[in-house]
């Protein structure tokens, strides 16, 4: 059931519009990192693109509202629902934390690397419960 | 004697509409014989789709007491509600609760999947809804794409996957016209008819009251069988 609920959750998550927004977001951003190599640009970058996460998400609201009340009527469980929810997140955020890991290691700043991924797994771990109470 | 499938006894709902505490049901009583349609006919924001939702553990009564299957759903946590809804009941949102973005297959495949079902059963479960509504052929169109009669039939289709026993409509016919209603009304009779389950529609419109075998009406929180 996960494994099959997971790729239902991916299909939706890759075929909504904000997708294209957070890879046109994740293109525009390299670009500025790898041209202006500053710690604020980085810091701003790295704040933006979880706003651009958000924001990929709220264009796509329909469908989520839709998908949440469907598992919700189908009786899954809130811990069920929730893994949904992080599959959808992830999907989003791995062009981001793609991008952003490669530029960051061409830069030679691979603890930047890292603490940029950190902050993309805890920003999917923990926004699944406002996602959850918001769009249900 | 015939089995009662649902039972609600003296349920009380507020809501805190602007900080006050609004009585929205007001000691309701009622219940559901196995197979039996019963339709709740009142005016809009009398409490209809409250009483649904209650019904479908959705949202939890302030007072009193709802039983559905044998299930006593006040006694139930969360994830005893959402089994409840795998299994035992089965609610129809008003405004359908299907994926637009998704194909009529895919959406009837949602609840299947989570009871378990394997990819053989599924299909062959599907395909037999898809048939017994009329909508083979249809099963590869994005939900986007449908009549709302189409819709209506997708999400029933959806809702009977797992065969419940108690169904739940809220107003099955309001985004229709006549016609479409009067079949979708029909299959509603025959799905009584064909599996004994029993079914609960809410509407405002008086001429669905013909296809029920009891009827209750519902004014301001306040439920009363009509004759
Ligand atoms: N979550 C909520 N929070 C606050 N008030 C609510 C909530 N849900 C419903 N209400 C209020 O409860 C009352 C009854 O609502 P309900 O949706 O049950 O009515 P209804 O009979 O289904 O109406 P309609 O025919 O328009 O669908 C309304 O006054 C509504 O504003
Ligand atoms: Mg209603």
């Amino acid at each position: 059931m996960y494994r099959e609920l997971a790729l239902k959750s991916v299909k939706l998550s890759v075929s909504g519009r904000g997708m294209v927004y957070v890879c046109l977001y994740a293109l525009a951003s390299s670009m500025y990192i790898i041209f202006s190599p500053l710690s604020i640009v980085y810091i701003n970058m790295v704040v933006l693109s979880l706003l651009a996460i958000v924001t990929s998400i709220l264009s796509d609201k329909k469908t989520l509202h839709q998908y949440l009340s469907v598992l919700i009527l189908s009786g899954m469980r809130k811990r069920s629902i929730f893994f949904c929810i992080r599959t959808y997140i992830s999907v989003r955020i791995i062009p981001l934390a793609l991008v952003y890991t490669i530029c960051f290691s061409y830069l030679n700043l691979y603890l930047v690397a890292i603490v940029t991924d950190i902050i993309f797994v805890l920003f999917t771990l923990y926004s699944a419960y406002p996602i959850y109470k918001v769009f249900k | 004697m015939r089995r009662i499938v649902a039972i609600v006894r003296n349920v009380w709902k507020y809501y805190s509409i602007s900080g006050r505490m609004i009585a929205v049901l007001k000691n309701v009583n009622l219940h559901v014989y196995r197979g039996e349609i019963v339709c709740i006919h009142g005016p809009s924001g009398a409490g209809k789709t409250t009483l649904l939702k209650i019904l479908a553990g959705l949202e939890r009564p302030d007072q009193g007491e709802v039983i559905v299957d044998g299930y006593n759903l006040t006694l139930l946590d969360d994830d005893g509600l959402a089994s409840l809804r795998t299994n035992v009941v089965s609610y129809i949102p008003q405004d359908y609760g299907l994926i637009d973005d998704l194909t009529v297959y895919e959406n009837i495949e949602i609840p299947l999947m989570i009871v378990g079902l394997g990819g053989e059963e599924r299909r062959s479960r599907i395909h037999g809804l898809l048939e017994y509504m009329g909508l083979l052929g249809r099963e590869n169109v994005k939900v986007k794409h449908l009549s709302g009669g189409e819709k209506q039939r997708v999400a029933i289709a959806r809702a009977l996957a797992v065969t419940p026993s108690l169904l739940l409509a809220d107003e099955p016919t309001a985004n229709l016209d006549w016609e479409n209603a009067k079949k979708v009304l029909e299959m509603i009779l025959r799905i009584s008819k064909d599996f004994e389950t029993s079914i609960v529609i809410v509407s405002h419109d008086p001429r669905v009251l013909e296809y029920a075998h009891r009827k209750y009406l519902m004014y301001d929180g306040v439920l009363k069988e009509a004759s």
